[in-house]
């Protein structure tokens, strides 16, 4: 108020209520500040720092999202590594078996027994084909099997019954990963696939008394490399994920970073202001205490 | 003059002075009362006649003293420019009490506000394209749909209601407003006899002045005063209380459907309303709508933005997507078909090909629907800021006003005092006088013939 103006006790009453009131009013604020730890509670705190903070809160759900997604294609890849493993040490076997059968002097009793183990080693073969992963066969595209038809890459009678499908999981911003190899990407095309080469060696070492036709083993080599290939493809692709999962971790981490920025208190700050305001209200009510009380009356007999 | 003329000089000081005194007294005891303006009386001299007269003429000195009528100390002029700023700070206020309940209603940022729901939804697609043939993932998705539709609804019906709220509001504030012109009429006509009369009639114009204050701020009034104390109240043009007659307003809902407006109950013509009711007209007729219809826009958006993809997608048995949001005039909702069976998802981007979940995957990157709602938030928030802003301002003018008219019409102890004090010795003096006179008449009366006795 300007000193030109004639000053009454009501009109210096109502200016120590106003500023008492806006001193508690203040200190209000700051203590609901401190005691939530947020420094944008309702829209109209901070209008661009509330944008910021929904569109972070999206971006931080989102790379979340991520990161879910990546881990499910690191499953997915770590068991397709496990079945290619055991499909390659499998292969290996049927191999050894082939060559020790290339050995003429075998009798027909002991080709019986090569034979037989090779069509067991054809099942395991084709049970590791048909992986599955939470119910999904791993290597049978994106086909779903209609009602009634078995939930496998491979019949038994090694045909396969999956499409060409890609299964893709995205794992950062601008970054998608396949996960899947379908069925002739690792076990081979239709016409001579692992299953159908283990076959025709187990024939082979039943019929061909004597020395067994090399093509055989040459087939199950090339079957074997193709698990090989699958492999890498899978070593390359969880590589690549884990170094895209990681980028996306330290994005998210950035992004949780500044929202705290915008959210957050900054505790040193809010606890100086919230003491310098406790200082400004006690002074003014110090104030308060002396401008209110005298008047002539108190001077008067 | 004679000497017992001389004792009616000392008696119209004394009455004087009483009448002072009396002033003084009922100042002190209004010091506190809310809208008094102090009072003063005028003492005047009586002078001797001053038309020379031969058989009347005096050489005397005068007569002594009158005190005037109490009136009061008040500014017409810092109590208009008071009126105006009352009835900017009373629509600013009320504005601000509805943004900030908009704000309420809305609770962003939060983890647990529209926002975070639509987030959640999102990322829900993603599990799907993640395990498109895992019926719990397109379960989870399908209630996360209600939940979200169910949160829109709530939000939407928390404006509904605060929208129902300020329209009751407003008709109380209507009828606040027609009391206290009845009143003000009421008053005017006191004060017209009053003044008529001769009488004092400054406490009956501050309780006047007072309703007055009240009606700045309920509905932005200008007042033109007339003759003898007399105060005509305005809303715009037209006259809310002219003399002793106040109009009356009322609401009308039916003129113009979807509008409430407040018009002159015997004209039925709109009134240029302020203050408070200017504001919750506002809140009523455009803010608390514009939100509706912005968060009607954000479900428009997202209903169109999930529908259109997923309509290029196939369900678990290889059909194409049905719309997965149906917009109703209660707001989204989930369609029913898909709500009721999961797997009518589509997901997968072939109708071979079904556990493809890339159509999902489509959809979980979709960001419009948030950014819309984000837009909305950052629109509430500036509008709310402003008003705050404006408030603060308004609150520190309005406080300058209302000392500006404090600092011409409040009571001063000290004054008070002071004038207590000066009449009392006033009044004193002229009982001695009085005394003095009394004596010399002893003097005459007693001892005046008693030369040689």
């Amino acid at each position: 108020m300007s000193a030109s103006f004639r000053v009454t006790q009501r009109s210096s009453s109502i200016g120590v209520a106003a500023n008492l009131q806006r001193g508690i009013a203040s200190l209000q604020a700051l203590q609901d500040k401190m005691s939530s730890g947020r420094e944008i509670s309702r829209p109209s705190d901070s209008p661009g720092g509330t944008s910021s903070a929904l569109s972070l809160r999206a971006s931080i759900a989102r790379h979340e999202q991520f990161d879910r997604n990546a881990n499910d294609g690191a499953g997915w890849l770590a068991e397709s590594d496990n079945a290619l493993q055991s499909s390659a040490q499998v292969l290996r076997r049927a191999r050894d078996l082939g060559l020790s059968a290339i050995n003429g002097a075998l009798g027909p009793n002991d080709r019986e027994a090569l034979a037989t183990e090779v069509d067991g080693l054809r099942g395991q073969l084709l049970a590791l084909a048909n992986s599955s992963r939470l119910g999904r066969p791993l290597f049978s595209g994106n086909a779903l099997p209609g009602i009634g038809q078995p939930n496998s890459s491979y019949d038994a009678t090694g045909t396969y019954l999956g499409d060409t499908g890609v299964v893709l999981r995205p794992v950062a911003e601008g970054g998608v990963v396949q996960v899947n190899l379908t069925g002739p990407d690792v076990y081979g095309p239709a016409a001579n696939n692992a299953f159908k080469v283990l076959t025709d060696l187990a024939a082979n070492i039943r019929t061909n008394v004597g020395a067994i036709s090399p093509t055989s083993i040459n087939d199950v080599d090339a079957a074997l490399n193709r698990i090989q290939t699958g492999l890498a493809t899978v070593g390359a692709r969880t590589n690549q994920l884990e170094t895209l999962q990681g980028r996306n971790g330290l994005s998210r981490d950035n992004r949780v970073s500044s929202l705290n920025e915008i959210e957050s208190i900054d505790i040193a700050k809010t606890a100086t202001d919230l003491k310098l305001q406790e200082l400004a209200y006690q002074a003014s009510l110090a104030a308060a205490a002396r401008v209110i009380q005298p008047s002539l009356m108190n001077f008067l007999r | 003059m004679s000497d017992f003329g001389a004792l009616s000089v000392g008696l119209s000081g004394l009455q004087a002075h009483r009448r002072a005194l009396d002033v003084a007294g009922h100042n002190l005891a209004n010091v506190n009362t809310p809208g008094y303006s102090r009072q003063r009386v005028d003492l005047s001299p009586i002078t001797n006649p001053t038309t020379a007269n031969i058989f009347a003429r005096s050489n005397d000195a005068g007569t002594g003293v009158r005190a005037g009528t109490a009136y009061r100390l008040h500014d017409q002029f810092v109590e208009m420019r008071a009126l105006q700023e009352h009835g900017t700070d009373g629509a600013l206020k009320q504005s601000q009490q509805v943004l900030s309940q908009i704000e309420l209603a809305v609770n962003e940022p939060s983890d647990t506000g529209l926002a975070s729901q639509i987030n959640r939804f999102m990322a829900a697609w993603d599990d799907v394209a993640n395990r498109p043939d895992d019926l719990s993932a397109r379960q989870q998705l399908v209630e996360l749909g209600k939940t979200l539709s169910a949160d829109f609804a709530q939000l939407d019906g928390s404006l509904a209601a605060l929208g129902q709220n300020t329209g009751r509001q407003l008709d109380a504030t209507v009828a606040d407003i027609n009391t206290a012109a009845s009143a003000v009429a009421d008053l005017n006509n006191r004060v017209l006899a009053a003044v008529n009369a001769d009488m004092p009639a400054g406490d009956l114009m501050d309780q006047r002045d007072v309703l007055i204050r009240n009606l700045a701020d309920l509905a932005g009034i200008t007042v033109r005063p007339q003759e003898k104390g007399v105060v005509d109240v305005y809303l715009g043009t037209t006259a809310l209380v002219r003399g002793n007659r106040p109009e009356a307003l009322r609401v009308d809902v039916t003129t113009t459907p979807g509008t409430t407006a407040v018009v002159w109950d015997r004209l039925g013509v709109n009134a240029a309303a302020g203050g408070q009711l200017a504001a919750l007209q506002g809140a009523v007729n455009s803010t608390i709508p514009s939100y509706r219809a912005q968060l009607t826009a954000v479900q428009l958006q997202l209903t169109s933005d999930v529908n259109t993809i997923h309509a290029t997608g196939f369900d678990l048995s290889g059909t194409p997507g049905f719309p997965f949001f149906q917009m109703g005039p209660g707001g989204i909702a989930v369609n029913p078909l898909i709500a009721g069976d999961p797997t009518k998802v589509a997901a997968a981007a072939t109708p071979t090909g079904l556990r493809d979940g890339s159509v999902a995957g489509q959809i979980a990157n979709l960001t419009g629907p948030g950014s819309a709602y984000n837009a909305m938030v950052l629109h509430l928030g500036i509008e709310s800021r402003t008003v705050n802003r404006q408030v603060a301002t308004q609150s520190l003018v309005t406080e300058q006003v209302d000392s500006v008219r404090e600092a011409t019409s409040g009571v001063n102890i000290d004054e008070e005092m002071t004038n207590l004090v000066a009449i009392q010795h006033a009044y004193d003096a002229s009982a001695r006088f009085i005394t003095a006179v009394d004596s010399m008449l002893d003097t005459l009366i007693r001892s005046t013939g008693l030369v040689g006795r």
